[in-house]
């Protein structure tokens, strides 16, 4: 193994690889794929954020110690009530601490969870909201194969999945409590009924007043959902205002661009066909263990899939591993599969998969981050 | 982490511009954790090194009307706690001037992992024991480049050492890391 691999694995971590150098540590690591679960070990390590200490106080608690001291030092400070915010911290991709964390908030709040995409691109977006969005914006983002936790200004708690944005405007938490998302998130919503909570995307608006939910939303996904587990949340349609939904706990709404729903027939209750979208509202897939469900199983650093397309499979594994998946022959996106996936690799992932299906139908090959799935020879 | 430089400029735009206290609490809350753990590791209290945070902050307010004119806010809040903390390190004991490469550290209390119960795969007991066992030296200049999320060059500044030396040290600490975790996952297999 040479030893510059750690040195382009270093520069790799601490975002500072040229394009070159990148190529350089995927031909190394090709060239050494003994490695690879050793070095997928280090990067998840990597982009887990360190743990508070037991000594650490909260924010809070440092925040008025520090007033004290400012004090002390002769400053005037006009609102010594005032309160921190943003403090953000990324999520434990171990799944301890968001379980732990999780199980408690539900005891408070409801849980829901729901997928959006594209907002940015697609959302003919009202004069207003536009503003908002522009000026005095906020925004976190993800790369691909990490994920945040942060606290908004009002309390509320988001984990936001592997290459996703959030974005909301100054006031949030005092003038209102608009947020857009692209991509993926968990929402832990504070109560306060005064300002609803309203969640935009390109296909679907979800308004509550204090609950928890989760949002699956890629722009290049063509459904979106919103999956609620407990508690009820209102849902409207981004191209028609006057459709609203009232999720019900372990339903899922799902909007497609085209109109066309995969597994129509499974959904128990309603479908429509508004102008552009399909929306249809279906049960949530069948919980893995302890109350889990699929939508959420990547909250626990699970990836996770019940009877899906291997081309939905491929959308997530190209979140999760980071990387680009092409199908030779399109035949083969139709294959379905049921299962979750934790510590493994990628070519775990894929190995596990083919030994699963009957007859072995595709083969596969990485190249750097280029996978591709091939009819079997 | 993640949390967009633009963000940090702007608040450091609104504290020098407009007084922006909120803003200025906001910058307290993204940054005095970190800057304390980092300090404690220097000056080995967890009391002196929350009151000299303190200090580098009530600085940042008193010069805030000419704080537009810092380049890198986080880098200059690092190098102020460092500087903060030698100079208190100096004050104790006169007879030594202290340098920031010849300070003993302290990294057990504020840069260990948590405390993992059985919840943690065999392979990350692994990789979390053999962080620990880095020497502190190196333990530092990664932690500083993974949980602080400074540039390799910034630990270099802010430690007074020169940029191969970091280089160096994180594929160092990443290589041992590394074959920590590949024994096992060996191990693994032939169990």
């Amino acid at each position: 193994m040479p030893e510059r691999i750690w040195y382009l694995l270093s520069l790799k971590l601490s975002g500072e690889a040229t394009k070159a150098e990148l190529d350089e540590f995927y031909a190394l690591l090709e060239a050494n794929p003994e490695w690879e679960t050793a070095i997928q070990q280090i990067t998840r390590y990597w982009l887990q954020s360190p743990m508070p200490t037991q000594q650490a106080q909260s924010g809070q608690d440092l925040w008025n110690k520090h007033q004290q001291r400012m004090q002390a030092a002769g400053i005037e400070w006009a609102d010594p009530e005032l309160v921190t915010t943003a403090e953000l911290e990324e999520i434990s991709l171990e799944r301890s601490t968001p379980r732990i964390w999780l199980w408690r908030s539900l005891s408070v709040a409801a849980i829901f969870l729901f997928a959006l995409a594209g907002w940015w691109i697609f959302r003919p977006a009202s004069e207003t909201k536009r503003e908002i969005a522009a000026i005095n914006q906020n925004q976190v983002s993800t790369r691909p194969a990490s994920k945040t936790k942060l606290t908004l200004p009002d309390g509320s708690k988001v984990w936001l999945n592997a290459s996703s944005k959030l974005t909301y405007g100054n006031g949030f938490g005092e003038k209102h409590r608009e947020i857009w998302l692209e991509g993926e998130g968990y929402f832990d919503v504070a109560k306060n009924k005064q300002i609803p909570f309203v969640i935009h995307t390109s296909r679907m608006d979800v308004r509550v007043t204090g609950t928890v939910f989760n949002v699956r939303a890629y722009a290049q996904e063509p459904t979106s959902e919103t999956a609620l587990i407990e508690g009820s949340v209102e849902v409207t349609l981004s191209n028609d205002k006057s459709k609203k939904f009232y999720l019900k706990p372990k339903q899922k709404l799902v909007v497609d661009e085209h109109g066309l729903v995969n597994g129509a027939k499974e959904m128990p209750s309603l479908r429509v066909t508004p102008a552009a979208f399909t929306a249809s509202l279906q049960a949530l897939a069948k919980p893995l263990e302890d109350n889990q469900v699929v939508e959420t199983a990547w909250v626990y650093n699970m990836l996770s899939f019940s009877d899906e397309s291997f081309r939905q499979v491929a959308n997530k594994f190209e979140k999760w591993y980071a990387v680009e998946i092409r199908f030779e022959d399109p035949e083969l996106e139709e294959l379905r599969f049921t299962g979750s996936f934790r510590d493994e690799t990628l070519s775990e992932a894929l190995k596990a998969m083919q030994l699963t299906t009957p007859g072995t139908p595709f083969g596969f090959v990485v190249r750097e981050r280029q996978v591709t799935i091939q009819k079997a020879r | 982490m993640h949390y967009d430089r633009l963000h940090i400029q702007e608040l450091q735009h609104a504290i020098a511009t407009s007084e922006d206290q909120q803003a200025y609490a906001e910058l307290f809350a993204r940054f005095a954790p970190q800057l304390i753990r980092f300090t404690k590791a220097i000056v080995q209290q967890q009391e002196v090194a929350e009151e000299i945070v303190s200090d580098v902050f009530i600085r940042i307010w008193e010069k805030r009307k000419s704080l537009d004119h810092v380049q890198h806010l986080k880098m200059y809040l690092y190098v102020s706690a460092r500087n903060f903390s030698l100079n208190y390190l100096r004050s104790k004991n006169r007879q030594f001037s202290l340098q920031v490469e010849q300070l003993d550290l302290d990294m057990a209390s504020f840069y260990a992992d948590p405390h993992e119960e059985a919840v943690g795969s065999e392979l990350r007991h692994e990789l979390l024991n053999a962080v620990q066992q880095l020497p502190d030296r190196c333990k530092m200049i990664f932690k500083l480049v993974k949980e602080d999320g400074l540039k390799q060059k910034e630990v270099a500044e802010l430690l007074h050492l020169s940029p191969k030396t970091v280089e160096n040290q994180l594929a160092i600490a990443l290589k041992k890391l590394a074959e920590a975790v590949q024994a096992a996952a060996l191990f693994r297999v032939k169990k």
